[in-house]
């Protein structure tokens, strides 16, 4: 997996390319904006992290001209500037996902992997009606879900949690990426509501299993998958 | 209500003082004129009297009774001056000669004494009595033009009293009516400075004048006051922009090693609690900046229409089960309801009063919406020290005296602006027992 990373702070852009290398990425990092430009459009990446403040071309200018150049790698939205409307001007200019800075490594790992492991072509309308993992089945249009036989009944939001965990089967997925996806609000959860939420699902999904499916990643987040970490 | 405040009013006051002092100092001024022109006039009666009865008496000694008649009669006839009068009479009382009917009342019979009387028609007259030889009196008058001068004067002096009445009046209406409607605007302007709009200023005339000088010195303190608040607002978001990056710095190398390294046990614990810590403080920061940015008006205000009532109920969803785990209830009663805004910010704001209530109150919250938009979030808590109730919602502002709850007074100062940035007010009361914000559209 080859990931591109334009960003003008030497500091940042090391930290990233280093914990982006330490995950076993392969990476380019650039300092500006014009030389970030040159090398998404000449070479092929499956991933372009890209700061939104650059001297000479600006974040938002590539990724503008990247979509109206028929490139639709992925790119994750880097921005010192956390507010709404910036996150929107940043998603409706072609960016795929939006990180606020200061943001925590595994924030950004686990959006990385998020980007890279999503179906290209398009989002929910290809996939299936039916998610599955190991004994755990989700119907999206009955709106129903079972654990082995047993039916599992799910308030509106534990289901689209769910429905986000599995979709992201195996993958970290953090508190901060549960909240924009699940209700659709910006902005920075203080307290552990996310995990409350989290605590009552596992309650109805892992009650008397074998083996437990949903898994706390320390520091990070969540992880639905078959294997414990 | 308007007539209270209509006497309250210092123009008022001014516009009915002004006339009656005015009419009372002419009237300082004219009264002794007035004296004056009445004694002369008085005088002018007086000799002419006097000539009248010199000719009489001369006439008397040389021509005797007949002759005194006669030239009475004659003047009367002769009708030279309508105003006079005369009365002869014997001693019997039978009249000889004159206009008079008969003896005035109250007229003493005293030679050479003045009297003032009023005639049969009701005329004021003035007249001098002289007793002639034989037990005749005679009596030698004029109608005194007194009373109709004083008619007349009173007459002209009404119209001058009444015509400078209506005058002053008038003007002082006018002028206070002006005057107020400038000091009304200057309370508007005054107010809405208050309301946060500092940098408006008190409206200047062209002209200069009085009022425009007290209102420029108020300016120019206002302006000192907008600095002021500006500087601590920038002392603030630049401390939290500045410390923004080396605490960046420290957290992505605490990060690196907690990430790479193979630490384990308390050296690693040691790293996590760090990078909360850190986390924590950032997350103060981006609130402080946050707050500054909405203090400053650097949002636009969103025209886009949301529907609160979802919004709430979104929040009331997000917090239930953080609340159930703590064993309170939270229930929301929610009318439909459509505002203009942004959905996010006050998402933002039902999450700072929701923390603060499960926070603080430790109890069942109670969320209450209107269909016009008055929101509030109640708590069945401790409530708050009344004196504290106004405090609440500022910067850095702590009810806590021993700031022993987690916080440092942000939340509510950040749910504020928000409300504000809605043209909103967030307000807090005592709910006996609990706490109860309250945000309440203006208007």
């Amino acid at each position: 997996m080859r990931v591109l990373v334009v960003e003008d702070d030497r500091h940042t852009r090391e930290f990233i390319e280093r914990a982006l290398r330490e995950s076993g990425y392969t990476v380019d990092a650039v300092g500006n904006g014009r030389d970030g430009l040159f090398m998404a459009t000449t070479e092929p990446f499956d991933l372009i992290v890209l700061d939104r403040m650059l001297p000479t071309v600006d974040g938002l200018t590539i990724l503008r001209t990247l979509r109206a150049s028929k490139i639709s790698t992925p790119v994750l939205v880097l921005s010192a500037l956390g507010e709404v409307d910036d996150r929107v001007d940043g998603l409706r200019a072609g960016g795929d996902d939006y990180l606020v800075k200061p943001f925590a490594l595994v924030e950004l790992l686990a959006r990385v992997e998020a980007l890279l492991r999503r179906p290209r072509g398009g989002e929910p309308t290809s996939e299936s009606t039916q998610l599955r993992v190991a004994d755990l089945e989700l119907d999206r249009l009955k709106r129903t879900v079972r654990r082995g036989d047993r039916r599992i009944d799910l308030q509106p939001k534990e289901f689209q949690l769910l429905e986000y965990l599995m979709r992201h089967c195996d993958q970290v997925v953090t508190r901060t990426m549960l909240l924009e996806a699940v209700w659709d609000y910006h902005f920075d959860p203080k307290t552990n509501v996310i995990d409350v939420h989290i605590s009552n699902l596992r309650q109805k999904v892992d009650k008397d299993a074998v083996s437990a499916l949903i898994h706390t990643v320390r520091g990070v987040g969540y992880r639905l998958g078959i294997e414990a970490d | 209500m308007a007539r209270p405040q209509y006497r309250r009013s210092a123009f008022f006051r001014f516009a009915v003082a002004l006339p009656l002092l005015l009419a009372a100092l002419s009237g300082l001024l004219l009264w002794p004129i007035y004296r004056e022109a009445v004694e002369h006039i008085r005088e002018q009666v007086h000799a002419a009297i006097e000539r009248d009865s010199w000719d009489l008496e001369v006439e008397f000694h040389e021509r005797g009774i007949e002759g005194l008649i006669a030239a009475i009669d004659q003047r009367q006839t002769r009708q030279l001056d309508a105003s006079t009068l005369y009365l002869l009479i014997d001693a019997k009382g039978e009249i000889l000669a004159g206009s008079l009917e008969r003896w005035p009342a109250h007229v003493a019979r005293e030679d050479r004494a003045w009297a003032e009387f009023i005639t049969d028609q009701g005329e004021q007259a003035e007249a001098q009595i002289f007793q002639l030889f034989g037990q005749r009196w005679m009596l030698v008058g004029r109608r005194s033009p007194l009373a109709s001068f004083d008619r007349s004067l009173a007459l002209q002096l009404g119209w001058t009293v009444a015509a400078m009445f209506a005058l002053s009046a008038f003007a002082a209406a006018w002028f206070s009516a002006r005057l107020r409607r400038r000091l009304r605007g200057l309370a508007q302007d005054a107010e809405r400075i208050r309301a946060g709009d500092l940098a408006r200023r008190l409206w200047l005339s062209p002209r200069q004048d009085e009022i425009d000088d007290l209102a420029e010195r108020f300016n120019r303190t206002f302006a000192d006051l907008e600095r002021l608040v500006d500087g601590t607002r920038q002392v603030s978001s630049h401390l939290a922009h500045d410390l923004r990056r080396p605490l960046q710095a420290a957290r992505q190398h605490l990060e690196e090693l907690a990430h790479r390294s193979s630490l384990d046990g308390p050296a690693r614990h040691a790293i996590e609690s760090s990078l909360s810590e850190i986390d924590q403080l950032l997350g103060t920061f981006a609130a402080l900046l946050r707050l500054a940015r909405l203090q400053a008006g650097g949002f636009e205000r969103s025209s886009e229409w949301i529907e609160l009532d979802r919004v709430v109920a979104d929040a009331v969803e997000l917090y239930t089960p953080l609340a159930q785990a703590a064993g309170h209830q939270l229930r929301a009663t929610l009318l439909p309801c459509r505002i203009q805004g942004d959905r996010h910010l006050w998402f933002q704001l039902l999450q700072n009063l929701i923390e603060n209530a499960l926070n603080h109150g430790h109890s069942d919250i109670d969320i209450d919406l209107s269909a016009d938009g008055e929101l509030c979030v109640r708590d069945h808590g401790p409530g708050v020290p009344a004196e504290s109730l106004p405090h609440l919602g500022e910067r850095f502002y702590r009810a806590d005296p021993a700031r022993s709850t987690p916080g440092i007074g942000i939340g509510l100062a950040l749910a504020r602006a928000i409300a504000e940035h809605h043209g909103a007010s967030l307000s807090f009361e005592n709910a006996q027992p609990g706490l109860r914000a309250r945000v309440r559209p203006r208007e």
